[in-house]
């Protein structure tokens, strides 16, 4: 599991003339490639008029249905016990409920996703601003963001394990450390993306100074930030669930481990499935209409 | 209230480590109440630092400064219209009067009436990107006019359009600026453009920026653009800049 330094570094474009810089509309970002792309072979979808809409919608329901039809078929021919079918797989879901730890993995996975991911955007942000406005510290600090990004996550998940001590603070602390590189370019590139011609222009109005970096400075990272945030929450959580496995006796990574020593494949499956049900949910339902609504201004295209 | 300036004896030095650039030196200018003045030169003759000077955005210069009364309000026109690309035109205005502490939906009334003045009522709740070159200008010229400048400092506006456009809204400035007294500073190098607009031409020459003529455009308003009394004043500016040209400098035309 390797991280892609350069990914948020190569993602800003500065244009003067345009007024604002804006991160590259495809940044090379894991998550929304995992999610969208791989998964269902599309990227945001962009609805403009409803039959738009209706019509992209059927496109994902389709894309969805035809992707079940392909996994049932390759079960059927590899045999149910290699690669169980998504029948199969939904109704081993149904069992763990019963047994009762279902909702409980679910709860203390996205705990500890949401404790590293703060952990991690709080970083980046006190980092990234630091690097951005000190060029003394963009010299001294910048290539430790990089060393930082280059170091396997295996290696640092072990090290934390073995000086915090094997717990959910190691937890959050181990998978902070290997989200936060890639989110500080992010933020990084958002403040050097600052166009200093519109703080002159506030300037020359006389606005406050207070005002200037609220409605003229902050606006201009938000895209950068959002960049950020998104990015990191889905390494986040495709990281936990490995963090776990290694050394927690609790959540869904713990419950994937289990049932892989028993090579149970169906368990394994219902283990996994309702958790990226959810990231799934939470990205096409909160973050991309958040996305959507907050940088409206950034699609308006000149008609 | 409209404002007075006093350019005393400035002088502004840009320094890097490789070298130090004498933008001005020794300009002694004083702009009276309720008048309209152009500079013009060729580029690097130190308009825009003039400018920033005047706009108080630049303290490092030598020499004093005053501008009469000291709380005069300042609005400023630059070439690029440098609107808030995440805020509708209506609101890109709004803002620096909400800034200034007008109440919200006085300041977004106020917008409104601005955005129609320049013409754009259709438009008031585009983004800019949704706007042309010559809309987003107007925006700009709404959003300065908006805050009811005593001075009004413009930084070759309409040297970014089409000669269509800028035409247009050189028009509308006259117009705009017939209504209500206030101080305007201009910096062009367009001469037709600076005896069109300006009852005085300031002629600046380059390296190091210093004053080199004082010219009236005695010619009544309003103006016509081909009018030969202003034709003969453009001519005379522009010989004016020819010889203040330092000799074997080839300087690109603006």
């Amino acid at each position: 599991m390797t991280i892609m330094p350069t990914a948020a570094r190569t993602g800003a474009t500065r244009d003067k003339s345009a007024g604002v810089a804006e991160p590259r509309a495809d940044p090379s970002l894991p998550g929304r490639e995992w999610l969208a792309a791989a998964v269902l072979g599309m990227p945001a979808a962009k609805a403009t008029t409803p039959a738009d809409g209706l019509r992209s919608g059927f496109y994902l329901i389709a894309s969805l249905v035809l992707l079940a039809l392909m996994w049932q078929t390759l079960s059927y021919l590899v045999g149910a016990d290699v690669l169980p079918g998504p029948v199969a797989s939904i109704l081993a879901i149904e069992q763990s409920h019963r047994e009762g730890y279902l909702w409980s993995d679910i709860g203390i996975t996205a705990f500890r996703i949401v404790g590293a991911f703060v952990i991690a955007l709080a970083a980046a942000l006190a980092i990234g601003m630091l690097l951005g406005r000190s060029r003394l510290a963009e010299r001294l600090f910048g290539p430790w963001v990089t060393i930082g990004a280059s170091i396997p996550s295996l290696v640092v998940i072990v090290i934390v394990y073995l000086s915090v001590g094997v717990n959910d603070h190691a937890a959050m602390i181990g998978t902070a450390l290997i989200v936060a590189p890639p989110m500080v370019f992010a933020v990084w590139d958002g403040i050097r993306a600052i166009n200093p011609e519109l703080q002159e222009m506030a300037r020359a109005f006389a606005i406050p100074k207070f005002t200037i970096l609220w409605r003229v400075i902050l606006p201009q990272t938000m895209p950068f930030i959002f960049t950020a945030a998104r990015t990191g929450l889905s390494l986040t959580w495709r990281l936990m669930i490995f963090v776990e496995l290694l050394g927690r006796s609790s959540g869904v990574g713990y419950r994937i481990q289990y049932f892989y020593n028993l090579v149970d494949m169906k368990r394994v499956m219902a283990a996994a499935l309702p958790f990226i049900a959810l990231m799934l949910l939470f990205e096409f339902c909160a973050l991309r209409p958040l996305e959507r609504r907050v940088f409206r201004w950034r699609r308006a295209e000149a008609k | 209230m409209t404002a007075r300036l006093v350019f005393r004896d400035i002088g502004r030095t840009f320094r890097t480590s490789r070298d130090t650039t004498v933008a001005v030196r020794g300009v002694n200018l004083s702009l009276e109440r309720g008048s309209f003045t152009a500079m013009i030169g060729r580029s690097g003759c130190g308009k825009s630092t003039l400018l920033h000077i005047a706009a108080g955005l630049d303290s490092g210069y030598e020499g004093s400064f005053a501008r009469e009364p000291a709380g005069a309000t300042v609005a400023y026109l630059f070439q690029q219209p440098r609107l808030l690309p995440w805020q509708s035109a209506r609101n890109n205005v709004a803002f620096v009067l909400e800034a200034r502490g007008v109440a919200k939906q006085e300041a977004r009334q106020r917008a409104d009436e601005m955005i129609n003045l320049v013409g754009l009522s259709a438009a008031a709740g585009k983004f800019p990107a949704q706007l042309s070159g010559g809309m987003q200008q107007r925006v700009s010229l709404a959003r300065a006019l908006a805050v009811d400048p005593d001075l009004l400092l413009m930084d070759e506006p309409f040297s970014a359009l089409d000669e269509l456009t800028a035409a247009h809204l050189r028009e509308e400035l006259v117009s705009l600026c017939a209504q209500k007294e206030r101080t305007v500073l201009f910096a062009t190098h367009n001469t037709q453009e600076a005896c069109y607009l300006a009852d005085r031409v300031i002629v600046l020459s380059a390296h190091p920026g210093t004053v080199v003529a004082d010219v009236n455009v005695e010619a009544s308003r309003p103006r016509c653009i081909d009018n030969p009394r202003l034709a003969e004043i453009a001519a005379h500016v522009r010989s004016l800049i020819d010889r203040s040209a330092p000799s074997g400098v080839p300087e690109a035309a603006a």
